[in-house]
């Protein structure tokens, strides 16, 4: 029976992202499906690249949803810019800045919530920083493609306004990081919410 | 379906290898654990924490199974898709 192990870094993230009652077990799965895959074929990076791939899956279905709704606020933002003129961004700005530090804050809220751990809402907040601005970026690069097949003098106006198309691309990467300190923030309210219920109405464990 | 195949052996790892093997291709175990996770939410399945072992660094298992309404479910789910293939020949053969 081989010893191997997975790499100890993608078991923590793994950790950290399951609730207490699958920690050891869901933990115990991957190990067997690791080490099975070693005594197939004793390549180890395989083996490696086979568990870090099932903790990424495990990881998009924590936060790939809130990373989504980043994008989408963003691109939703630059849409209205683009198509209704105005000299005043205020209420667009606080409009669409409180709605973006709710997603972050939600995104590690409820993470943590589940896990019960404060640091899974800053590791939540990290694995939604690394994909929220690709998927946006992404999106971006449609709309504006779309713009400059389709759209008018004015639209190009409306977007030079608003910040220029340059900033499609530059911004999302600039908010990551009170993106993750948001996600932090939310991870210590939904880990503490979890506590105070654990208490108020202890869970059954089986 | 993994769960009734596997009976007493229908645990996480077991139900992974089932279904990547009765579908031919790999499955994420991500998908796994949360199709699982929803249908015990919907009490379809019932799950308990059984025996660690060497392979698993000592983790324990959990084993699934099925409650009656899954039972129920399944066969529903089965009739119907016979009713839809009610008067076709199988496999299909030519211009549809």
């Amino acid at each position: 029976m081989n010893q191997a192990t997975p790499p100890a870094w993608a078991e923590e993230i793994l950790r950290v992202l399951l609730p207490p009652r699958d920690r050891d077990s869901v933990g115990g799965d991957l190990i067997e499906g690791y080490r099975e895959r070693i005594e197939l074929s004793p390549r180890k990076a395989a083996a490696d690249l086979w568990y870090v791939r099932q903790v990424a899956g495990f990881a998009y279905r924590s936060v790939g949803v809130w990373a989504f709704a980043f994008a989408a606020l963003f691109v939703a933002r630059g849409v209205v810019d683009a198509l209704i003129a105005t000299d005043d961004f205020t209420v667009r700005s606080t409009i669409s800045t409180v709605l973006a530090a709710t997603v972050w804050a939600c995104c590690g809220a409820t993470v943590a919530w589940r896990t019960g751990l404060i640091r899974s809402g800053a590791l939540a907040g990290i694995l939604t920083a690394t994909v929220a601005p690709l998927v946006t970026v992404t999106l971006n690069a449609l709309f504006y493609g779309v713009v400059v097949l389709t759209g008018s003098d004015q639209i190009f106006v409306n977007i030079a306004r608003s910040g220029g198309i340059e900033e499609g691309f530059t911004l999302p990467f600039f908010v990551v990081g009170p993106g993750i300190v948001l996600a932090a923030i939310g991870g210590v309210f939904g880990a503490t919410a979890r506590r105070i219920q654990s208490i108020v109405r202890p869970p059954r464990m089986l | 379906m993994a769960i009734v195949r596997l009976r007493k052996e229908a645990y996480g790892r077991a139900i992974h290898r089932e279904v990547e093997e009765r579908l031919g291709r790999s499955v994420a175990a991500g998908a796994v654990h949360a199709t699982l996770q929803r249908l015990e939410r919907k009490n379809l399945v019932t799950s308990e924490l059984g025996e660690g072992a060497e392979i698993r660094a000592g983790r324990p298992r959990r084993f699934y199974s099925l409650q009656p309404s899954a039972r129920l479910a399944l066969n529903d789910a089965r009739a119907h898709i016979e009713k839809l293939w009610n008067g076709f020949e199988w496999p299909l053969k030519g211009r549809i």
